[in-house]
């Protein structure tokens, strides 16, 4: 068992030189207490081709970039022929510690908003859309992902919930959409007191959209 | 443009059907053509330049509140026509086209589009005179090297590039991270060394320097560059430049002086260190699971145990589970609780398996499934599965992109969306998440620990794994054919100038070939996936077998000391030291003396201690 307590040194050095140590900051905590087996054993496991992912992401960068352009390209070229916009946004009420841990916004199946929250957000209005489309009915599919007063934040949040709305944009005008949502729950203290499906979880996504008179 | 659609959906079927790699390398994407087009059309529609100038300020306002709600598809696309329309319009630079540009950047980076973002931000580096906005877009152009690690495409320019006095250290530190990336440890430690107190990076460099000192044994210079992090004169007054990364340095450095500390055996010190991680950091838990190791190498198991409840890792489907279940059981060890401790490793072994079932014919598939979730990924694990989320999305963009141009030059933009397969995607997607939530109950109904279930169980995972797998591959196939299948006819006369249709035919070639690259991309990226699968496979196997081995010696010795105490009982009992059960009836019985004693002694039962009062 003792081991099995810590090497510092390798478990450091380790995780940090392999991690990228992102955004600037520090690289990730060194594994814990433990490790020392752990590095020894990982040691001997095939090395991950990470020249291979180097160069994935360099492409798909790339692909990236050509995405981004066509669709401003595109959401130019809308906007002087149709000057259709569509806004949408989210309204977050929760009085309880559920918290909202990931969004996905989709527009007519693609994907166009997506968010992960690490803490809970501070913010409870966010503008997930907003611009120019065709003018006809669009399809608006909002994903939730909420996380529970007992759950930590590392794991995958607990509870999902999902609305869908069909807007139809006009030539020459905004339309506005709003997915209103109430989060409310057990508290952790009712949780602990109750068994786990026994637990009550509540979420109202209200969609809703308005359109601007004709400029 | 239905000829070249027709031809991509052959493209997409071959590869994604047939599951053959597109030979050829990727078509060199070369926006100039349908770029051109573009601006041919923009420049022919007159824009008006004072009118733009007014709307401007508005305008990117509506960008930023989109760059900072992270809605970065949206906040790129605004941003980009924004800038395409002052280009056209012919605006002088001036801050607003300056913000604009940082923060399309900003959103551009969001997104991962990294060459247009770059440019951008080395456009506003350049700028003579100097933008307001250059110290931003120094440090988001280094954020963002930094996070991509892709140092030869931000670094070569910014090296060339004359800098001011303050803004040599952004560059110092990305110099050594660089160096320390290609394996040059020594030049990196003097450019981190040069990086100053002021810089935002100071903190993250004594780290660094404290990693590198560790690697060269010296624990000295490593405990004094973490406390040159964490000590601070106090209220709330730093020696360095905070930045946004300060509160998860300064928890990084409180966790790494303390495993110093234990690993020098001040444990009191190391106690004292861990107790400094406030309880809503996300390191709290791992920082209370390392306490109550210190709390056992003291021997203090109670309050190991305390700590351990604290941590709340075991039991909880938490990255090292194993490793605080098999403390707790020693910890019960220490204290003579042996049938709790046996309890703990019984538990431990029935979701861990024996030694005996390694090897058996379905590849101990639900032990696997249950030591993968104890494991957290590697970055490279990570960095991979990121890639791969990121390709779905990029397809399924890139086809709402083209239905688009095909609506604009069908003449018919308002016509419904023809969305092919919707209903069978969302059923798929549907399926992998049932499978996904079922899974996470089997592993609660594990935690039970019923051997009398595992058979069924074990079962009831491979189908869910095949579930899974057979969506996953369902939906790959329909994201490469649903492109395809938007091409049906498309022959309507068109409503647009002729400029704006010669761009569209131009836009559509481009995104044809975007999509044959998507394409390329995939057989490589999935090879890259199946890598990663097999090496958390292997390391799972690995660290399986340690936990195995230590749960069975935590058996063992759950029986010695099982044995040991029954001895001392025994011995205890031919002495005349009788347990305070049997004295209590013999001394009933009048057998007993005043000058016997019983064993173990508890003061807080004896009579006498109330008798006397």
């Amino acid at each position: 068992m003792y081991r099995n307590e810590i090497s510092l040194l390798g478990l450091l050095l380790g995780l940090l030189l392999l991690s990228p140590a992102a955004e600037g900051g520090p690289p990730p905590a060194p594994a814990g207490k433990g490790s020392a087996e752990q590095s020894t054993a990982t040691a001997r496991l095939p090395i991950l081709d990470d020249k291979a992912l180097a160069r994935l992401r360099l492409e798909q960068n790339r692909l990236l970039d050509t995405l981004a352009a066509v669709q401003a390209r595109l959401a130019l070229l809308e906007q002087k022929v149709f000057n259709s916009r569509l806004v949408v946004r989210l309204d977050v009420e929760s009085d309880s510690r559920y918290h909202l841990a990931r969004l996905v916004l989709e527009i007519d199946g693609a994907p166009v908003t997506s968010r992960r929250f690490e803490r809970p957000p501070s913010i409870q209005t966010l503008t997930m859309f907003d611009g120019y489309l065709e003018p006809g009915p669009h399809s608006l599919a909002l994903r939730l992902w909420v996380r529970g007063p007992d759950e930590p934040n590392q794991g995958a949040p607990g509870y999902f919930a999902g609305s869908g709305l069909l807007v139809h944009l006009r030539e020459r005008a905004g339309c506005h959409a709003v997915f209103k949502v109430e989060l409310d729950g057990d508290s952790e203290a009712e949780l602990r007191r109750q068994a786990e499906p026994e637990a009550d979880w509540t979420v109202d996504i209200t969609a809703s959209y308005q359109t601007e008179a004709k400029r | 443009m239905t000829r070249c659609t027709a031809s991509l959906m052959a493209l997409l079927l071959a590869v994604t059907l047939a599951g053959e790699p597109l030979r050829a390398a990727p078509p060199a994407l070369l926006p100039a053509d349908s770029e051109s087009a573009f601006t041919g059309w923009l420049v022919g529609i007159g824009i008006s330049p004072p009118q733009l100038q007014r709307q401007l300020p508005r305008l990117v306002q509506r960008v930023e509140v989109l760059y900072t709600d992270g809605a970065y598809l949206a906040g790129a696309a605004l941003a980009g026509s924004l800038r395409r329309a002052a280009g056209a319009a012919g605006l002088p630079p001036g801050v607003e086209l300056d913000n604009l540009l940082f923060l399309e950047a900003g959103s551009l980076a969001g997104l991962g589009a990294l060459p247009t973002a770059r440019k951008l931000l080395l456009q506003l580096l350049e700028r003579t005179p100097p933008s307001a906005f250059r110290g931003p877009a120094l440090r988001k152009l280094v954020d963002i090297t930094l996070a991509s690690g892709q140092f030869e495409q931000g670094l070569k320019p910014l090296v060339a590039m004359k800098l001011a006095d303050s803004e040599r250290d952004e560059l110092t530190f990305l110099q050594a991270r660089a160096l320390l990336q290609l394996g040059h440890p020594r030049q990196a430690r003097r450019a981190l060394q040069a990086v100053r107190p002021r810089s935002r990076f100071y903190a993250a460099s004594r780290y660094l320097l404290a990693v590198l000192a560790l690697e060269d044994g010296n624990q000295e210079q490593a405990e004094d560059a973490l406390c040159r992090i964490v000590n601070q004169p106090g209220r709330g007054a730093f020696t360095y430049m905070l930045s946004k990364n300060t509160p998860e340095l300064l928890d990084q450095a409180w966790l790494a002086l303390a495993r110093l500390r234990h690993d020098n055996g001040q444990w009191q010190r190391a106690l004292a260190t861990y107790q400094q991680l406030e309880k809503d950091s996300p390191d709290f838990r791992r920082a209370r699971y390392e306490q109550a190791w210190t709390y056992f190498r003291l021997g203090w198991h109670q309050r190991c145990l305390a700590a351990l409840d604290e941590a709340d890792l075991d039991e909880r489907d938490q990255p090292g589970w194993p490793d605080a279940m098999l403390l707790r059981g020693y910890a019960l060890l220490g204290l003579c609780r042996f049938d709790e401790a046996r309890q703990v490793f019984d538990k431990l072994q029935s979701l861990l398996g024996d030694q005996s079932g390694a090897g058996s014919e379905d590849g101990d598939m639900l032990t696997q499934v249950v030591v993968a979730r104890a494991l957290e990924a590697t970055p490279i694990q990570a960095a991979a599965r990121q890639l791969g989320r990121n390709w779905r999305r990029l397809l399924q963009q890139a086809a709402w992109l083209s239905a688009r141009v095909r609506r604009l030059g069908s003449g018919m933009p308002s016509r419904p969306y023809f969305l092919p397969a919707a209903r069978l995607a969302a059923e798929f997607t549907g399926c992998q998440a049932r499978a996904r939530g079922l899974r996470r109950r089997l592993g609660l109904l594990l935690a039970l620990g019923d051997d009398s279930l595992r058979g069924e169980l074990r079962a009831l995972a491979r189908q869910l794994d095949d579930v899974e797998n057979r969506a996953r591959s369902q939906l790959d196939v329909l994201a490469g054919t649903a492109w395809g299948m938007l091409s049906t006819s498309d022959n309507a006369a068109p409503a647009l100038t002729p400029a704006a249709n010669r761009y569209l035919k131009r836009e559509m070639a481009e995104l044809e070939r975007l999509a044959a690259a998507l394409v390329a991309l995939h057989r490589p990226l999935q090879q890259l996936l199946e890598q990663v699968m097999a090496h958390q496979r292997k390391r799972a196997a690995s660290r399986l077998q340690a936990w195995r081995k230590l749960t069975a010696i935590g058996k063992v010795d759950t029986v010695l000391g099982r044995k040991q105490a029954l001895e001392i009982e025994v011995e205890n009992l031919a002495q005349g030291r009788y347990p305070l059960s049997i004295f209590s009836q013999l001394a009933a019985r009048g057998q007993i003396d005043d000058t016997q004693e019983y064993w173990p002694y508890d003061a807080e039962g004896w009579p006498d201690e109330f008798e006397g009062y």
